[in-house]
């Protein structure tokens, strides 16, 4: 994630009153709402601070068509 | 529990409340199709071929989903209910690629099973089209393949992975015909949080994912399974070799959900570490070193060498000029024959093995405080526990599948979880309280619990005036170890020590497991002391799901001490000391016997040393990479006058050896493996061994015949029935007794059923004793020149020296070399980042290896696997003793730490 | 035949955001009742009630809060199901906009009732002013103490945009997608009230259902069951769509018409004046009628009686000169890609009916496609978990037993 973007995302995290398990969801709707799409640096950060596993989060985000994600092969 | 009863296609049925009908009818021989059922994992409900008709209820019931009940009556076939079934097949057939002409589940699969059954039309919803075959995230992996057209999407690997393993590797991807398994991002998966337990393979009804090395390599009908005991760690899993008998190869290491203690779990070892059985590496012949290079030699030759130099030394130095090393891989027979060997053909006690390296403390102290040194409890009472305490042990990566016990435990049975461990092991990620105390301040640290205990009176006093004595002794002592000054010793905030103590003790059933973070040390015994105190205190020994357990660390560490390959005692524990024991066995083995404790396996390198010691016989065993202080230990084996090194590859130890004898390994054998919970399980030959090597226990019996104490057995069962008739823990195991489940020593007499959990109503010595142990500071502390605190230890991938498991390419593939973890605020401060060749240095040596910059270790702190031969961690370690026990204090040195600038 | 405005009265009466005209319209009198009288009564009151579910299974909503209060688990959670994904249903959105304050005031009633700290309203990506307005709506009840730590002790309202798949308005696959997870549905038992978000006790309620709340409890049970026929009080709003002239949303007291009379009173009749083909009643999902049945009163029983459902009201009018086939094939061009994925009848079987639909659609059906239809479709609906899997068959398994003729004259004629 380029440098301005990790501010616009600190940004996001901040506007929904941190990270949270109960808030995850909505949380990733905004970044995908800001961004066009949801980096996997968002994923793996997400993943750390709530105790989900990326691979959990990253399945779930390719199961919704309004989210984007690709994967990286 | 209370238990229903119902009627399965006209048949009576019981089970206990909360069974499934699916499992009901399992249970009565009625085989109800189903491709996602694993009873490991909570139903999946996808393939929805289980549907069932319930007398009375409208529509069809999922029977993997649906609880027996009281009165029901169910069919679990009719021709509408076929019909579906036949349907459904067909669906998934449509998007199916049939390939069971080339497919290596052909004959092992459920799909193909159901499709003949079921006359299902492959075609009938038209071919499946054949989707891009784009690399997928097991692409690049050297263990498993993952081909989506033929995955059902069943969900049974994703959820095994995420609810068994924990691991969280696999998950599904995309949607509908996109829809497939795959990591995060669909990165490689060993790069990914996959600990390669396979499990996602052994669950999987289809052929989407197999074993890479098994491809091509036999189907079914081609290969032949033994089951058997892994050869690794202490747990004991039970497991299948499938051998292509063409090849004698192993194809495949595969288990059940119904084999114990592992219900088919398997870690990566077990399951992908095998590769050494085979290998090309396996010494074949016996070797002669002469003018200092070995040269193939004939049985008669080697053995009648062996034999008049151990005869020669024995009768110009004295029998205590030869010792043994015997070994913890092999079986219980193999000891047996081997202590029997020392002790009466050779005459001396000198025998021990590498169960001093691990757990001599264990046993010292437990011996000590309850009167008898192993796991108090199962493994399979772990789930149970409302509180487990894990003190020095990585479960995870040195017990994998017992780690999973506990995961199971804390969550799905809602068990608090104490860790106390200086790094962020996995087990951290499950636990309530993580106590991070400063390497070697356990003692300390215990004991500030106890205290708290003691003080907020939340003692067990029935049990400690019952069972117990010492208590006053004890806790004068503990009195002065407050939670506030402890808290300065370990560095572990006082209030966490209290939370700690107060989870622990007002537990209902509190489980403490430990393991060589606990015992390495010059303190172990009084480590283990320590944790007996706390258990005893707490009433927590001596009932189901609430003990003192030791994890150990080989495959049959236990049986090779149960067995008497230990310096001071005869097989079961009978002191070399006491007359009428040696009596016994002097009756039982027609010779005079010495009544002087042997020397340990630390104390003989030092003996070589010393001149004391002039030949040495090394059963398997290999301190050349494993001792502590090598540089020692290699000079000791150098300087030996006569080695033998009976093994399966030339070895470190083996290379300095002026004779090898070549042995079968596990997979070759029969036998008895005793696994950590006191399990004696059977081991079988699954496969022909290589070129003339020879079973360890008639190597053994070769030699001392040569040597003049005739030993001959037709086979392993004949061993095991003298070593019942001489060993009361083990009285009542015989071969036909075994079977598949094994038996729990201490088992008296042919009627015992086993012994689930030790010490229920009086302690094997009679009461328990509380003992007062002060803290003592580890024997090297960090200093100017050494500023770090450097510990050892075991990492998944890897076994002991790795001489079995680097020949595993799924095991390269993700773990490929040693290095030294340190923390990140470390790294920043010498410069140094992740992956750079560093030097680590310690008073006994220098090692170069590759630096691991985590935030998970704590500072001031080093890591080392101990596994590698490049960058051997033992180069540095102490050879300090702990005093009791002579185990070597690998777990605390002072080191320095500084990158390597090349040129 | 009239309309009844309880529900819908306050509508495009006031700014959406403007609580004090919510007020002035008697607005948060439920609330104060509820919190007079006391959670447990407020769940006797709704069983009285006899409210049952709008969001198309139509269960009892008393029952449901009354489970999830007696579970023993914290926290708790409440959803609102603002998903509204449904083919032909678009009367949420109606009460999402026109009213939002009184779907709020359901929502911490409901809340309240069943102990929920937490609660959500997941909405319809496709809704993005909806959205919007709710976001903004969640501040102000945040600013006027209903929301936050205000006078029903603490109460939090999250804000979720549905991503997409319509599966998400499933309950368990909207928790599973509010738990992060993909948007697919689970085994029951055990229920959401059970083991719901998180594992927690948790109330699924569609946006209709959740409106009626606040009336409920501001009149009274009683006066409640004053409205609509004896077995089904209340009214319901239903979303009129199709070959009418007049699409929209009406709100009819239960039993007070007939379908036809909907039709024609409310539709005022079909677009080409053709008569009536066929009809669904109760949503995209819901199994086809023809025109002879359309004299069934608006009711569950009713509708049930002569072969479909209510589900969510959303009624959908077919006329004349369409073919069964291009009815069908405009449904499961929907449905063919939304399974979740989870079982295998409707994960395999939804995409192989849509390929035969479309072969008839092309003129190249046979009659083995006839067989295939017919089985497949009856394996879903035996065999599915969910209500898309059980239901997704039913237009087309009822157009190939109305409509059988039409499916007949495209069998390819072309020996395959
Ligand atoms: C495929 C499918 C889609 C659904 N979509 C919705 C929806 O968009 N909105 C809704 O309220 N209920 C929807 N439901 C029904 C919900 O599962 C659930 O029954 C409902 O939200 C419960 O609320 P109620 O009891 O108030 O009706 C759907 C059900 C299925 C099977
Ligand atoms: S091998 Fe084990 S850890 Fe790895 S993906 Fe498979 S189940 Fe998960
Ligand atoms: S790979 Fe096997 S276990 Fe996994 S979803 Fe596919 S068929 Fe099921
Ligand atoms: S019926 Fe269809 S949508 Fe429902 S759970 Fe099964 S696969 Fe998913
Ligand atoms: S076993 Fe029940 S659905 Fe597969």
């Amino acid at each position: 994630m380029k440098e301005f973007k990790r501010q616009a995302y600190q940004k996001l995290v901040e506007q929904s009153g941190g990270v949270s398990v109960e808030s995850l969801f909505v949380l990733l709707g905004r970044v995908q709402d800001t961004f066009g799409c949801v980096p996997r640096e968002v994923v793996r950060d997400l993943a750390a601070r709530t105790g989900f596993s990326e691979a959990l989060i990253y399945g779930a985000l390719t199961c919704y068509k309004d989210f984007d994600v690709r994967p990286e092969r | 529990m209370s238990e229903v009863y119902l009627e399965i296609d006209g048949k009576k049925v019981r089970v206990p409340e909360g069974t499934t009908i699916l499992e009901a009818a399992s249970s009565v021989g009625v085989d109800i199709p189903q491709l996602c059922y694993d009873p490991r994992v909570r139903p999946m409900g996808s393939c929805r071929l289980c549907v069932v008709q319930v007398e009375s209820q409208a529509g069809l019931a999922i029977s993997c989903n649906t609880e027996a009940a009281e009165g029901m009556k169910v069919t679990t076939e009719n021709e509408e209910i076929a019909a579906i079934r036949k349907t459904i097949l067909e669906l998934i057939l449509s998007e199916h690629r049939v390939a069971c002409t080339s497919c290596d589940k052909d004959g092992a699969c459920k799909l193909q099973d159901y499709a003949y059954r079921y006359q299902a039309d492959e075609e009938r919803f038209g071919r499946a089209a054949r989707r891009d075959a784009r690399p997928n995230y097991a692409s690049d992996s050297e263990a498993i393949v993952y081909d989506r057209d033929k995955c059902i999407l069943c969900g049974l690997c994703v959820q095994y992975c995420e609810e068994v393993l924990m691991a969280e590797a696999l998950t599904f991807a995309g949607r509908l015909g996109d829809m497939q398994v795959s990591t995060a991002f669909g990165i490689d998966l060993f790069k990914s949080s996959c600990v390669l337990c396979g499990g996602c393979i052994a669950v999987c009804p289809s052929g989407a994912m197999v074993e890479r090395a098994a491809i091509g390599k036999g189907r079914e009908k081609d290969l032949i399974k033994t089951r058997t005991v892994c050869a690794y760690c202490g747990v004991g899993c039970q497991l299948d070799l499938s051998v292509d008998s063409k090849t004698n190869k192993i194809v495949k290491v595969t288990s059940e959900p119904d084999y114990i203690p592992n219900k088919g779990n398997l870690c990566v070892k077990g399951k992908f570490g095998m590769d050494f059985v085979g290998h090309e590496d396996r010494l074949t012949t016996p070797l002669i070193k002469r003018n200092g290079n070995f040269e193939q030699a004939t049985w008669e030759e080697a053995i009648k060498l062996v034999a008049e130099r151990l005869n020669n030394i024995k009768t110009e130095f004295g029998p205590d000029s030869i010792g043994g090393f015997s070994s913890a891989k092999c079986t219980n027979e193999d000891n047996y024959i081997f202590q029997k060997f020392m002790r009466a053909a050779g005459g001396t006690n000198n025998v021990d093995h590498c169960a001093r390296l691990c757990h001599a403390s264990t046993v010292a102290g437990l011996a000590r405080a309850f009167g008898s040194g192993a796991m108090t409890n199962s493994i399979d009472e772990i789930k149970h526990a409302k509180c487990i305490f894990v003190i020095g042990s990585n479960t995870s990566e040195a017990h994998p599948v017992i780690a999973l016990y506990i995961k199971e435990a804390v969550v799905r049975n809602g068990a608090k979880l104490i860790v106390a461990d200086p790094r962020d092991i996995e087990l951290v990620r499950f636990a309530r309280l993580h106590l991070r105390q400063r390497p070697g301040s356990d003692v300390a640290l215990i004991n500030a619990m106890c205290n708290v205990i003691i003080n907020e009176n939340l003692l067990d006093k029935d049990f400690i005036e019952q069972r117990t004595e010492g208590f006053e002794q004890m806790a004068g002592v503990v009195a002065e170890y407050t939670p506030e000054k402890v808290a300065e010793i370990t560095s572990v905030p006082a209030e966490l020590i209290c939370e700690a103590a107060r989870d622990y003790a007002k537990s209902e059933t509190a489980s403490i497991i430990f393991s060589m973070g606990i015992t390495q040390h010059t303190t172990g015994t009084d480590n283990v002391l320590s944790l007996a105190n706390l258990a005893m205190l707490t009433g927590n020994v001596g009932k189901e799901f609430a003990g003192v357990n030791p994890l150990r660390g080989q495959n049959n560490v236990q049986g090779a001490c149960d067995l008497g390959a230990l310096p001071n005692v005869y097989p079961g524990y009978q002191s070399v000391e006491e007359p009428a024991k040696g009596e016994k066995f002097e009756k039982a083995w027609g010779r005079k016997l010495s009544a002087k404790t042997g020397l340990t396996v630390i104390e003989m390198i030092h003996a070589i040393e010393e001149g004391k010691i002039k030949a040495l016989y090394m059963m398997g065993e290999n301190p050349a990479l494993s001792d502590p202080n090598l540089n020692r230990t290699r000079a000791a084996l150098e300087k030996v006058d006569f080695l033998v090194s009976q093994e399966i590859f030339l070895s470190e130890t083996a290379q300095f050896a002026d004779v090898v004898l070549p042995s079968f390994c596990f997979a070759e054998k029969d036998g008895t493996f005793t696994n950590t919970e006191r399990r004696i399980q059977r081991i079988h030959k699954a496969l022909k061994a290589p070129g003339e090597t020879r079973d360890d226990w008639q190597i053994i019996c070769d030699v001392s015949t040569a040597m003049g104490y005739p030993m001959q057995y037709e086979d392993a069962a004949e061993i095991m029935d003298e070593i019942a008739s001489v060993t009361p823990i083990y009285g009542g195991i015989s071969y036909d007794r075994i079977g598949s489940v094994g038996l729990q020593w201490p088992c008296p007499d042919k009627n015992h059923p086993g012994t689930k959990y030790l010490h229920k109503g009086r302690f094997t010595r009679g009461k328990g004793k509380l003992h007062a142990i002060k803290f003592q500071e580890p024997a090297e502390l960090p200093d100017k020149e050494f500023p770090f605190v450097l510990s050892t230890g075991r990492q998944l991938y890897q076994f002991h020296t790795c001489t079995l498991t680097r020949k595993s390419k799924s095991i390269q593939q993700v773990s490929p070399t040693g290095y030294v973890e340190l923390a990140t605020d470390d790294a920043e401060r010498y410069g140094i980042s992740d992956g750079d060749s560093v030097q680590v240095i310690s008073r006994r040596g220098t090692v170069t290896t590759l630096a691991r910059v985590t935030p998970g270790i704590g500072r001031g702190w080093l890591f080392m696997p101990f596994h590698f031969a490049e960058g051997p961690a033992n180069m540095l370690t102490n050879d300090a003793l702990d005093p009791i026990a002579k185990i070597p204090e690998f777990k605390v040195c002072a080191a320095a730490i500084k990158k390597l600038v090349i040129g | 035949m009239k309309e009844r405005k309880v529900l819908t009265r306050r509508v495009g009466k006031y700014e959406p955001l403007d609580l004090k005209a919510y007020k002035d319209m008697g607005g948060l009198g439920g609330l104060r009742r509820a919190l007079d009288i006391g959670p447990d009564s407020v769940i006797e009151e709704i069983k009285l009630s006899g409210l049952t579910g709008r969001g198309g299974a139509g269960y009892p909503t008393g029952l449901k809060w009354g489970s999830a209060a007696r579970e023993k688990k914290t926290p708790k959670y409440f959803i609102c199901n603002a998903d509204e994904g449904e083919l032909g249903t678009f009367k949420d959105k109606v009460l999402l906009d026109g009213d939002p304050w009184a779907v709020l005031e359901g929502i911490l009633i409901a809340a309240y009732a069943i102990g929920a700290e937490q609660a959500y309203i997941y909405i319809k990506g496709e809704y993005e002013d909806t959205f919007n307005l709710w976001g903004k709506l969640a501040v102000e009840a945040k600013k006027a103490g209903l929301l936050g730590k205000g006078i029903l002790g603490p109460v939090g309202l999250q804000v979720a945009r549905g991503k997409g798949p319509y599966i998400a308005g499933e309950e368990f696959a909207l928790i599973s997608s509010l738990e992060m997870r993909r948007a697919m549905s689970r085994l029951k038992p055990p229920y959401p009230s059970q083991q719901g978000l998180f594992g927690k006790p948790t109330v699924v309620n569609n946006v209709e259902t959740i409106a009626n709340v606040p009336v409920i409890l501001a009149e009274g049970a009683e006066e409640y069951l004053k409205l609509g026929v004896k077995d089904e009080p209340g009214t319901r709003l239903f979303s009129l769509s199709g070959d009418v002239k007049q699409s929209g949303v009406y709100e009819l007291e239960m039993g007070s018409g007939t379908l036809r009379e909907l039709i024609d009173e409310f539709g005022k009749g079909t677009i080409s004046g053709r008569p009536i083909k066929a009809v669904q009643p109760g949503g995209g999902t819901s199994a086809l009628l023809a025109a002879d049945s359309l004299d069934c009163s608006l009711t569950t029983e009713g509708i049930r009686k002569v072969g479909s459902s209510i589900g969510t009201a959303g009624v959908i009018v077919y006329e004349q000169g369409k073919s069964g086939v291009d009815i069908v094939k405009g449904l499961m061009e929907f449905y063919g890609v939304e399974s979740c994925g989870r079982c295998v009848p409707c994960r395999i079987g939804v995409v192989r009916m849509k390929e035969i639909v479309e072969r008839f659609s092309d003129g190249k059906g046979t009659p083995e496609d006839l067989e295939q239809l017919r089985q497949i479709g009856k394996a879903c609906v035996v065999a599915s978990t969910c209500g898309m899997g059980q239901a997704f068959p039913l237009p087309v398994l009822s157009a190939l037993e109305l409509f059988g003729e039409d499916f007949e004259t495209v069998i390819s004629k072309v020996p395959a």
